[in-house]
């Protein structure tokens, strides 16, 4: 099987900070490749590394065998890698249909015969085709883009965290997609919180910890690893540890804000979040 | 009901129409290069300076060769002055800090507004020499024919605007990015050139505001300053980043500018014609106060 996608020893961060001490990983044509692992371990950063979204200061990320470490996302996406974040990925004013179009921005040709065939793989979409994407439900949100990322035909799709904030249902909803646009032909490299339900459709996956490779294996193997399963599986320490820590930063968030005198840092967050959106 | 029609009415809608137009290159630059230009009443004077010149230089001077053959090309000459700008100034601070890009406007403002005043100097001018020519219709409705110019001339632009930005993919690009430049940069829209498009079309709106404020009243260096603070309320009122916002924002506020002396009460003016400046600004800090994301739900503050 030809390789899509490479990171070879890849070394970086924002500023000072480095996240990634050396990751490494493929994805092969035809692969589902889940990245998983705990908080702060840079899944999402190991992404963002392929798409030019921080400067690495060591090893490659080599697309179809030629390297393109360091090249600017809007460079990036000429080459055909498209990646969604998993916020502020689709444009709120605009409508799905417009969404859409800009997402086939790049593509000189004509693009409406991929358009049909997104809204065949969205049937919602077309419904909702004139109605402006900040209107919709998530689970449709994010269904807008991963359509607007596949209006390029991309070489592999780059998709961060797809289900962050879902219901079960809609996640359910978003892996059947995501296995259904994998069949379509379009290999996928994902970053998942939900490790049990992702590595069940994965054909591979890589567990992250600390900004380096800890476990790598097929989907199966990473769920009947005893060790994956203690770490981020449910029922292990650490998930309980994880769990805590979720739990409680809201409350600190709360309590911060209580402790100043004015209570103006955190109206300024909040101001600055909307200002955002 | 004919007098409020004629002396209120219109001239509110005349003046509205130019806010609009001058409001609507403010918000798209506030949405798409994400800072208040303080510079932009300066090209709008430019514009008009401009304007006179080839006035002078080719000796037409009838509201048919100003509008449809000397405009055209004084917005040219001032979008290539505001692109020459946007490369020298703006574009070295473009991932700086807003309040950096702001401060940049405001020495801008000043440098240009010097130099027309160096250039064509501080004393009046006028663009349409003599009284012009009013039209009745329906035997009450009496109107001059450079205002019907200016609406007409203002709803043609407003339509182009909305074409633009509705059915070309340059137009739905610069709202895609005014949504959301990181992703517009993710998806492999080229900013550079949606950045291009907007300082085009905000200069070229302003110009068209400059001349038509020209034709109506005179041409003087504080020209665009003075209607700075109107646009900036009306884009407010609008809704930040919103083009239809400050269309509608205009219109209300150059509207609300020139009723406020109509006689409502008894027969005096409600309010003495040199306070009109001030409704802009009621309007904007009640905006600001009710509803800081404006009409349009835009961007807030």
């Amino acid at each position: 099987m030809s390789r899509v996608l490479e990171l070879d020893n890849v070394v970086g961060g924002y500023g000072d900070t480095q996240i990634l001490h050396g990751v490494s990983m493929h994805v092969d044509a035809g692969e589902i490749v889940v990245i998983i692992g705990p908080n702060g371990a840079g899944k999402s950063t190991a992404m963002k590394a392929v798409f030019g979204l921080l400067k690495l200061t060591g090893g490659d990320v080599l697309l179809d065998g030629k390297a393109i470490t360091n090249t600017p996302p809007e460079k990036v996406v000429r080459y055909g890698v498209c990646y969604v974040p998993q916020t502020g990925n689709v444009f709120p004013s605009l409508s799905v249909q417009e969404n859409l179009e800009m997402g086939a921005y790049v593509r000189d040709d004509d693009f409406t015969p991929r358009l049909q065939e997104i809204y065949e793989m969205f049937p919602p979409l077309y419904e909702k085709r004139s109605q402006a994407a900040g209107t919709l439900s998530g689970g449709q949100r994010q269904m807008v883009a991963m359509g607007k990322a596949l209006m390029l035909e991309p070489k592999i799709l780059l998709l961060d965290e797809p289900t962050a904030g879902l219901s079960p249902k809609f996640r359910g909803e978003i892996f059947e997609t995501v296995k259904l646009i994998n069949k379509s032909g379009t290999p996928i490299l994902m970053v998942e919180q939900n490790a049990k339900q992702a590595l069940g459709i994965a054909t591979r996956g890589y567990v992250l910890v600390d900004g380096k490779n800890r476990f790598e294996g097929t989907g199966n193997e990473l769920l009947n690893d005893p060790e994956v399963a203690e770490m981020f599986l449910g029922g292990g320490k650490q998930q309980v540890l994880l769990e805590k820590v979720a739990v409680a930063k809201p409350v600190t968030g709360k309590s911060a804000a209580r402790k100043s005198p004015t209570g103006k840092p955190a109206a300024k967050k909040r101001s600055r979040k909307k200002s955002g959106a | 009901m004919a007098e409020f029609i004629n002396f209120y009415l219109i001239p509110g809608i005349v003046l509205g129409s130019i806010y609009a137009l001058g409001a609507i290159g403010v918000t798209l630059t506030f949405g798409i290069l994400r800072f208040a230009n303080f510079a932009h009443g300066e090209i709008m004077t430019l514009g008009v300076y401009i304007t006179w010149s080839l006035i002078q230089l080719s000796g037409f001077n009838s509201m048919v060769h100003i509008f449809l053959l000397i405009m055209p090309v004084s917005m040219l000459l001032t979008i290539l002055a505001a692109l020459l700008i946007d490369r020298g100034f703006y574009k070295p601070l473009r991932a700086s800090h807003t309040i950096i890009l702001v401060i940049a406007s405001f020495g801008m403002m000043l440098m240009v507004r010097s130099v027309t005043q160096f250039y064509w100097g501080v004393q009046l001018k006028t663009v349409l020499p003599g009284i012009q020519p009013r039209m009745t219709f329906f035997d009450f409705l009496n109107i001059s024919a450079k205002h019907i110019w200016i609406i007409c001339g203002a709803l043609v632009l407003m339509y182009a605007v909305h074409y633009l930005l509705t059915y070309t993919k340059i137009g739905k690009a610069m709202r895609a990015m005014s949504d959301s430049p990181e992703l517009a940069r993710l998806t492999g829209i080229d900013t550079e050139r949606v950045v291009l498009a907007t300082w085009i079309i905000g200069t070229a709106l302003a110009v068209a505001a400059g001349v038509f404020l020209a034709v109506d009243t005179q041409v003087e260096t504080m020209m665009g300053f003075n209607l700075l603070l109107p646009m900036f309320a009306a884009a407010i009122l609008g809704g930040v980043g919103k083009p239809y916002g400050a269309m509608a924002g205009g219109l209300i506020i150059g509207i609300a500018e020139e009723l406020s002396s109509y006689p409502w009460i008894g027969d005096q003016a409600l309010l003495s014609p040199g306070y009109k400046q001030g409704i802009a600004f009621a309007i904007m800090i009640l905006m600001l106060l009710w509803r800081p994301t404006g009409l349009f739900r835009g961007r807030s503050f």
